[in-house]
């Protein structure tokens, strides 16, 4: 009996694990830590996994649960219960975008874990350069030329991406539970082990490159972990440019000799408030905790609706939130980015692209290990099982708006959204040119619009509900209270710490203000759409827009967002 | 990796660690947290209506009712 009872406890951690835990953990982290610099990013993640991932998801799940007991369970559903006048559904339209959107470039990024499975049961990533890795990986993906990933070959990815398209609604249409338990209770602990042993391999790869003793990990670490960077400049039209980050003693002090050979250098060691001051990498930092967390997108809104007044959200949310860290700080950062780090040192680590960094370094630590074709298929075939559950759950905020919204079933929603989210998917694999299309819709969308839905949620929990009601509402069947000392965190410092991010960020990236006499700084992201405008980049925001309006629309028409609240059904 | 950068690691590595076993420790101590916790792997009401060939046929689907007991009325 007590054996049992323990089983069932496990079977429901795991199931909260596995719907938590995806391709954010293990792929999109590692790459942003790279992308942002390591040391500094981390420490402004954990500022923001404190100050407003946690409070954030918190407020997030007693909005969804409150509004569900009044029969809505979509974002704009939500917004409208908690806001009330007309415009408040508007708001809860980036609820719905979110996750649908997100969901077309996930699928993709899915299909390329199921493609590196099966290549590895074949024998087709047995690499042993970075270069033949790097090779695959861009033929795979047609990141040379647009379409080029469009062939039907193993070693392309359109077989998979049909497949892997076909298989999310089978599953989403004929009903879901029990494949996920399966999932749960078996793959989500297999890839817990296999993600531990591919961490005791990477954390005694020493050196994998004999040419360069300085690429290894435990400089990789270093490159992640530490606080302070060192950097060598050179003075550019009178002013001191960054030209390359150096890690590790040897590497230092090689640089060292080197800039006493050229004036026009110098080795300079930058603090971490210095690293700080960037908007960008708190924003990029919010932007992941948000992502992994699930927190801004509409899909805990949906979900937490669907639950009773004596479910228990805090410990819920805690759960989950503490599942994802573990995997992808414990886990997904201590294995992509130090092995990243020992096969491409600190230049090649940094312009990987969010998601590519997994796919062109862990097939070198396969190759390194005894067996290396069966764990990288079992990994990768985890993976993407792991992505399987959080694409579906993408999937529920736009079918639950469909139903809302039109008065029409289950099938039919999953119908319309299937159509909808195929075109968009196929936009995102044909434009694969340097990612264009994927990285510009995981920034504006997976970054951008979350934080801006974030903070409109803490703002309607803390000031438009009241805090103190919020709390208390989010007890009511908790196993713990959320801590009081999250009621000032939740009602000044969460929103001031995002409105000043954001604030920030638009200054120096949109309008080139620049601060401490450095130059202008613009985003890559709004360079792309106003300095150098890219065609790939307006399609894509066009298509977050095109959406976005359709979304709009359904609400403007849909009676179940224009009724009154009902005096004693207010919030 | 300097002395700053392996505190940084093992705290954060450490705290996050502890966290996921604080939480584990709290499901597998606390009771009936079985029936209270939730992912989003469960069955949603939408979906077991649709499963449900008569409720399909009185159509209720998409009328935001849920099926009988999928979720509770507020507490009064």
């Amino acid at each position: 009996m007590a054996e049992e009872r323990w089983s069932s406890r496990l079977g429901v951690i795991m199931a909260v694990a596995g719907s938590a835990v995806g391709l954010g953990n293990f792929l999109r982290f590692p790459g942003q830590a790279a992308q942002y610099g390591g040391g500094a990013f981390m420490i402004a993640y954990f500022i923001s996994l404190l100050v407003i991932g946690l409070p954030i998801c918190w407020a997030e799940w007693t909005m969804g649960r409150l509004a569900g007991q009044h029969g809505l369970h979509s974002s704009p559903g939500v917004f409208h219960y908690f806001l009330r006048p007309r415009w408040g559904k508007y708001v809860g339209v980036i609820g719905v975008v979110v996750p649908v959107i997100i969901y077309m470039y996930y699928v993709v990024i899915e299909s390329w874990c199921l493609g590196y499975a099966v290549n590895f049961l074949t024998g087709g990533l047995n690499f042993h350069s970075v270069e033949a890795a790097g090779d695959f990986f861009a033929a795979f993906i047609g990141a040379k030329e647009n379409g080029f990933s469009v062939g039907f070959h193993l070693d392309q990815v359109g077989n998979y991406l049909i497949l892997v398209f076909i298989l999310n609604f089978i599953l989403i249409y004929r009903g879901i539970a029990k494949g996920i338990e399966w999932f749960c209770n078996w793959a989500m602990p297999a890839l817990l082990v296999l993600a531990l042993v591919i961490l005791v391999r990477v954390l005694t790869l020493g050196a994998p490159d004999p040419a360069h003793p300085d690429y290894n990990v435990v400089n990789g670490l270093g490159f992640m972990w530490n606080p302070e960077k060192v950097v060598v400049e050179r003075v550019l039209e009178g002013a001191w440019v960054k030209e390359r980050e150096v890690v590790g003693a040897s590497a230092i002090a090689a640089a060292g000799a080197g800039v006493r050979a050229d004036p026009s250098t110098r080795l300079r060691t930058v603090g971490v408030i210095e690293q700080l001051l960037k908007p960008q990498l708190w924003l990029a930092a919010a932007g992941q905790i948000f992502f992994s967390l699930s927190v801004g997108f509409g899909v805990i809104l949906t979900y937490a609706s669907y639950l009773s007044r004596k479910d228990d959200v805090v410990l819920s949310g805690l759960s989950a939130t503490s599942a994802n860290e573990f995997c992808e700080v414990g886990l997904g950062g201590l294995i992509t980015l130090p092995a990243a780090f020992a096969f491409l040192g600190v230049a090649g680590v940094a312009g990987m692209g969010t998601f590519a960094l997994g796919f062109q370094v862990l097939p070198l630590v396969f190759a390194k290990l005894p067996l290396g074709w069966f764990f990288g298929s079992a990994f990768f075939f985890l993976l993407f099982l792991a992505a399987i559950t959080s694409s579906l759950s993408m999937l529920q905020p736009g079918i639950a708006f469909l139903e809302e919204a039109l008065k029409i079933g289950r099938r039919q929603s999953v119908a319309i959204l299937g159509f909808i989210t195929a075109a968009g998917s196929a936009f995102v694999v044909y434009f694969s040119k340097d990612l264009k299309a994927l990285d510009t819709l995981d920034f504006w969308v997976g970054t951008f619009l979350i934080f801006i839905l974030a903070t409109i949620q803490i703002l309607v929990f803390s000031w438009g509900f009241g805090v103190d009601r919020g709390l208390a509402e989010a007890d009511r069947g908790a196993a713990f209270p959320i801590p009081r000392f999250f009621a000032p965190v939740m009602k000044f410092l969460c929103p001031a710490f995002l409105i000043t991010i954001f604030c920030l960020w638009v200054l120096v990236n949109v309008f080139g203000v620049t601060f401490g006499g450095r130059p202008a700084e613009f985003s890559g992201y709004v360079k792309d759409l106003f300095i150098a405008p890219d065609p790939v980049a307006w399609m894509s925001v066009g298509l977050v827009a095109a959406f976005a309006l359709f979304v709009a629309l359904l609400c403007a028409r849909a009676p179940a967002y224009s009724r009154p609240i009902p005096r004693e059904e207010l919030p | 990796m300097t002395l700053g950068g392996w505190f940084v690691m093992i705290v954060s590595v450490g705290s996050v660690t502890a966290l996921f076993l604080w939480c584990l420790w709290k499901v597998f101590t606390t009771p009936e947290e079985t029936e209270k916790l939730h992912g989003f792997s469960f069955e949603t009401p939408d979906e077991a209506e649709e499963n449900r060939p008569a409720a399909a046929d009185a159509g209720q689907i998409g009328s935001g009712k849920l099926p009988k007991g999928a979720h509770e009325q507020p507490d009064p």
